[in-house]
């Protein structure tokens, strides 16, 4: 195993944790709403907060990191539209995550979870997280098709044994 | 955008919401678990029901036909060893999580919800949550499988 693998491994390990984990808190607390129980709702939006805290945000740093790691590790050029994309993409969901969920989160309990102004504090912040990661997902597809770029090392050459048109087909299913 | 990028967005878009999707449910079913309150477990349990096969089972056909198309348009030999070694461990967790673990969830959920907790009931979930943990490690043995690709 290369560090190049090892460092791909990781990050698409926290991208896995981080995006799908996000998607399926979604489809989680879809469930919870449409039962209806303003106790149950307000008991998973507190769970919002620790679940970032100890899973999302852990998990996001991991993916930069290790993304920078593959940059340099990789040879990939800085100045490419999806790396710029990825890079952007992040800062704004970092930042949103920091300024905009978090303290709206803690408004809940002050405001009283159960209460009118604390069930619209919730729906809001499901919105808000609904928007982040469709924007996250949008990353993750720039990404996906990022085998055309350049490489220092040109590893696209045209002399590889799967080569088509010049470009390697795929050097890993899971990898870009 | 290629046929073979559109094919891998979707193979790992479907992965992220499989195995991202199963892992999280394991930290909301640990904190069910520790909260005490049967009414916690009884929604976990409900909502995994739903999640299960509404979210999951379709997650991972996706990541099955999209690998298949991969494979089909990448000029990948089918009798790769990380294919076909793939291929065997998605048919394994599948098998398991969606023809018993989902269902056994649900019934869990349904019954602690109308007969109330009880320590039969509690062993139950507690060995249900400890196969989940066994089949999220096979699936990131998967992963690891997809990207080392061993024997290439």
């Amino acid at each position: 195993m290369t560090w190049y693998e090892f460092f791909l491994f990781v990050h698409i390990t926290a991208a896995v944790i981080w995006l799908g984990g996000a998607f399926t808190f979604q489809m989680y607390g879809m469930v919870v709403r449409r039962g209806g129980d303003p106790e149950e709702i307000a008991r998973f939006a507190g769970r919002a907060g620790s679940l970032s805290e100890r899973v999302f945000v852990p998990a996001s740093l991991l993916v930069i990191l290790a993304g920078i790691a593959l940059m340099i590790n990789g040879n990939w050029d800085w100045d490419q539209l999806w790396v710029i994309f990825a890079l952007v993409t992040f800062a704004a969901s970092f930042l949103t995550g920091v300024l905009v969920l978090s303290p709206m989160a803690k408004r809940i309990p002050v405001a009283g979870p159960t209460t009118s102004v604390g069930q619209a504090l919730i729906e809001r912040l499901f919105t808000i997280l609904r928007v982040d990661l469709s924007f996250s997902t949008r990353s993750s597809s720039r990404w996906s098709s990022s085998r055309g770029g350049r490489r220092l090392d040109d590893r696209n050459r045209s002399d590889h044994p799967r080569a088509v048109d010049g470009r390697v087909p795929c050097p890993t299913a899971l990898e870009g | 955008m290629t046929s073979y990028e559109l094919w891998l967005f979707l193979h790992i878009s479907a992965a992220m919401v499989w195995i991202g999707g199963a892992t999280v449910a394991q930290v909301f079913g640990v904190l069910a678990q520790r909260s005490g309150d049967p009414a916690q477990s009884a929604v976990f349990g409900r909502s995994m029901g739903f999640i299960g096969p509404k979210i999951f089972m379709p997650a991972s056909i996706a990541v099955l036909v999209t690998g298949v198309l991969l494979t089909e348009d990448g000029n990948w030999e089918w009798s790769e060893s990380f294919i076909w070694l793939g291929i065997v461990l998605w048919a394994a967790v599948s098998l398991v999580a969606f023809a018993f673990l989902t269902r056994a969830m649900g019934r869990v959920g349904a019954r602690m919800a109308a007969e109330g907790p009880s320590p039969e009931l509690g062993a139950e979930v507690r060995k249900l949550v400890l196969l989940a943990r066994v089949l999220i490690l096979v699936l990131f043995v998967i992963v690891f499988v997809m990207i080392v690709k061993p024997g290439t």
